[in-house]
């Protein structure tokens, strides 16, 4: 956007938030202690409670302490988050599912768009990000993509493009070249070096990550109901807005603590089910409500707010500062099971891996409504894993709860028939 | 991260061939023994794993002399035998092994050894080669340590790997091919006795422009030959000899083992690596196309990314490094096998 046409909006932007924070009790919109007090009132670990805390702390106010550091915000999972902790920034995944913010962002965005992208930009215009220093928008899709216009005028933005197509080798060259260029910005932004060793340390940190996040995922399907849905995807959640060597710290206390519960743990009677599809971020647990109050357990998801963010590690095998932008564009577009890129093959594969190595009831899709990527493979994967013999359902929501009951049914139903 | 077992072992593995290698004569002779290399006797060729000599009358010793392309050569190697990699008739003091396997052929189609004799050493390299495959290749010849120990030095001063297109890789490996036929040819060529005239100059024609000969002396801390220009001939080889040097250098430095899609020794292990005691499996469905084993591969192979279904993969170019099951993030999906057994499978 020009500069004229910025300030104007961004003027209009403002009176919307004013008018809109007017009518919410607290000034950091939106309060989720309610929420965090429901779900902790299920979990028995004591380690979680810093995760809730977290929730709770940055979902107020994004504050990183002294020294200060820049805090760069970022849509999905495909963008390299440790080129931003080499660059000595802290990043915070920006991606929100808050029904209160979708309904702010609803003032900008039409109605009929992805709730996500909607409460994305609602929460942007909260309190919360107001010492956010960039926002990096990957082409994902395209209401990504013009989510980054939208906010432009708001929120220094940057725009991290690359080709869809997640095949590596006709795109790895371009990947790397554009992960560059965003080193490079950074770099420069920040006055940082962002070289090898501090690229190799950083992604020493979130490889840390993902050893415990593995650890924490391999015995919730080994031992269901361990941790509950809620905790784990809650977890998950705080991982957005927390350092990675903190999360880590206290996620291996927590697997310590969740192991030693593990020994004398009853067997788990209820129906072990695969979460597949849109990511669930922390209010938005209508699912999993559901699908606790049926009796099942989520042992396994591949959504990329826990699995897909989480599970595939950095592999370095060219420790130049090339090689590890390279190994960092493997990790997060080509492995990536995200609907926007085109590849279907790789999340068939995985969700009857996991389905078959860890024995589960059934397969839920779950496609935030609206978001067409996720709508449109649905049909492919319901026929190929039906054609399996894998049991797969399909349901479509967004963030409200109207349509609570009727999903019931539907999930009692899917019970029902795997019986 | 996570410790890359393999890649480390198979360092270790690399320095020590290295040593043995190079060293051995040292150790297994228990000193230096200056012993010119004789013509042994008609009646030595025996055991078994007879020492290959001249056959009587076809070649003078001329080559040999101090000064010529062909020096140092002078000392007997340990064994008598030509293991499939690189091991080079110009190591230090003799060596281990007596050379390598294009040294082999070459020499004896000059000689027109009686096939009786090279029986031996010609079954010996197939079973070497039935049971490894090309193992020797990235996990014993010196000249591959040599290389990717310049491999590591790049890395360490952070310059970023090239990556040669596809076309590029096809037309070394042909070129190999040309390589080897041409060395075979004239090596045949220069056997038939109205030419021996020119055994002087053309001997182990590949010899005397490989890049081995120039470095293996270098380890002993003899200065090798690396000049010869008392004939057109000699100086022709000399400067060919410079210039797949600088390749050479230059292939290991900028890429990853782009000379050995040229090596005519390499070329010769690969006929065998199909079909081999050691092979990698693919286990499809646990692969999550992240294209780690393809970007990591020093040959530039790519099926291992690309294959959709459970595959054996011994390829032809393919040089057992197993730097691609080391760096597979994803729990066995890729394994290394050894007559069916599984020796070690990919690891997050
Ligand atoms: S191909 Fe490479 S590793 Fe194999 S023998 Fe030739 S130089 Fe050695
Ligand atoms: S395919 Fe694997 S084992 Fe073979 S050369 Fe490439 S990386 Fe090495
Ligand atoms: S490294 Fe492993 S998971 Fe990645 S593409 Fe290769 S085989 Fe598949």
């Amino acid at each position: 956007m020009d500069r004229d046409n910025a300030r104007y909006m961004k003027d209009e932007y403002l009176k919307i938030i004013k008018t809109y924070l007017g009518q919410l009790q607290t000034a950091h919109t939106p309060d989720i202690s309610p929420a965090i007090q429901r779900y902790t009132q299920n979990s028995n670990l004591k380690s979680l409670s810093f995760f809730y805390d977290t929730l709770l702390k940055r979902s107020t106010f994004l504050d990183y302490g002294i020294p200060k550091k820049p805090i760069v915000g970022y849509f999905c999972n495909l963008v390299p988050e440790e080129v931003i902790y080499a660059a000595g920034a802290v990043g915070v995944r920006l991606c929100s599912s808050d029904d209160v913010c979708a309904r702010l962002g609803e003032e900008i965005i039409p109605g009929d768009f992805c709730s996500m992208i909607k409460s994305s930009c609602g929460a942007l215009f909260t309190r919360r990000y107001d010492n956010l220093d960039l926002v990096v928008v990957p082409a994902a899709c395209d209401g990504k993509l013009k989510l980054a216009e939208v906010l432009s005028p708001f929120k220094e933005v940057y725009f991290l493009d690359f080709p869809r197509d997640s095949d590596y080798l006709k795109n790895a060259e371009i990947w790397t070249q554009k992960y560059s260029q965003f080193a490079e910005f950074l770099r420069k932004r920040y006055n940082a070096r962002v070289n090898r060793e501090d690229l190799l340390n950083a992604c020493k940190l979130t490889n840390k990550r993902t050893d415990i996040f593995r650890k924490i995922y391999s015995l919730r399907a080994s031992h269901p109901g361990i941790i509950n849905a809620f905790d784990y995807f809650a977890i998950a959640s705080a991982s957005f807005v927390c350092e990675a060597n903190i999360w880590s710290a206290y996620a291996e206390k927590l697997y310590k603590e969740a192991q030693y519960l593990a020994g004398n743990k009853p067997d788990f009677k209820g129906k072990k089910i695969l979460l597949a599809g849109s990511s669930i971020i922390f209010p938005n647990y209508k699912i999993l409500d559901i699908l606790n109050e049926l009796g099942c357990d989520i042992s396994a998801d591949t959504t990329c707010s826990a699995y897909g963010r989480m599970y595939d590690p950095v592999e370095i095998d060219e420790d130049t500062q090339d090689g590890i932008l390279r190994a960092l564009s493997l990790k997060y577009i080509a492995a990536s099971m995200c609907p926007c890129f085109l590849g279907i093959d790789k999340l068939i594969d995985r969700i009857v891996e996991i389905f078959r190595e860890h024995s589960l009831n059934g397969i839920i899709y779950h496609n935030l409504r609206l978001c067409q990527v996720f709508e449109m493979q649905s049909f492919a994967l319901r026929h190929i894993l039906k054609d399996k013999g894998l049991p797969f359902l399909f349901i479509k929501t967004d963030l409200s709860k109207e349509d609570t009951g009727q999903i019931k049914t539907r999930i009692e139903a899917f019970l029902e028939m795997m019986r | 991260m996570k410790i890359k077992k393999l890649s480390i072992s198979r360092r270790i593995l690399q320095v020590l061939f290295l040593i043995v290698i190079i060293y051995g004569a040292y150790i297994f002779k228990g000193g230096v023994i200056d012993k010119p290399n004789e013509p042994p006797a008609q009646s030595e060729a025996k055991g078994l794993f007879p020492a290959l000599k001249p056959s009587k009358g076809s070649l003078s010793s001329e080559q040999f002399k101090k000064g010529s392309i062909l020096w140092p050569s002078g000392d007997m190697p340990v064994f008598e035998n030509y293991p499939p990699s690189l091991v080079c008739r110009f190591n230090p003091k003799g060596g281990l092994f007596k050379a390598c396997i294009v040294h082999l052929v070459s020499e004896n189609l000059t000689w027109r050894t009686n096939i009786r004799y090279l029986l031996p050493h010609i079954t010996l390299f197939i079973l070497l080669c039935f049971l490894f495959g090309r193992m020797w290749c990235g996990w014993v010849c010196p000249i591959g340590s040599v290389g990717d120990f310049l491999t590591w030095l790049r890395r360490k001063m952070n310059i970023p790997v090239k990556r040669f297109p596809v076309l590029m890789r096809k037309g070394l490996r042909t070129s190999s091919y040309g390589i080897m036929t041409l060395t075979f040819s004239i090596s045949a060529f220069i056997g038939i006795p109205n030419y021996a005239r020119f055994q002087c100059y053309w001997f182990l024609p590949y010899c005397q422009i490989c890049p081995a000969r120039l470095i293996c002396p270098l380890f002993g801390f003899i200065k090798p030959n690396w000049k010869d220009f008392s004939t057109a001939v000699s100086a022709g080889f000399t400067i060919l000899a410079w210039i797949l040097l600088g390749l050479f250098i230059a292939a290991f430095y900028w890429g990853r083992r782009v000379w050995c899609h040229l090596c005519p020794i390499g070329l010769m292990n690969s006929w065998f690596n199909r079909g081999s005691g050691v092979e990698l499996k693919k286990d499809a469905i646990k692969c999550n196309k992240c294209g780690s084993c393809a970007d990591s591969c020093p040959m530039g192979l790519t099926e291992m990314y690309e294959a959709d279904k459970n595959i054996i993969y011994n390829d032809k170019h393919c040089i057992m490094c197993m730097r691609c099951v080391d760096v597979c993030p994803r729990d066995s999906c890729l394994s290394v096998n050894f007559f069916g057994k599984k020796l070690f499978e990919s690891k997050y």
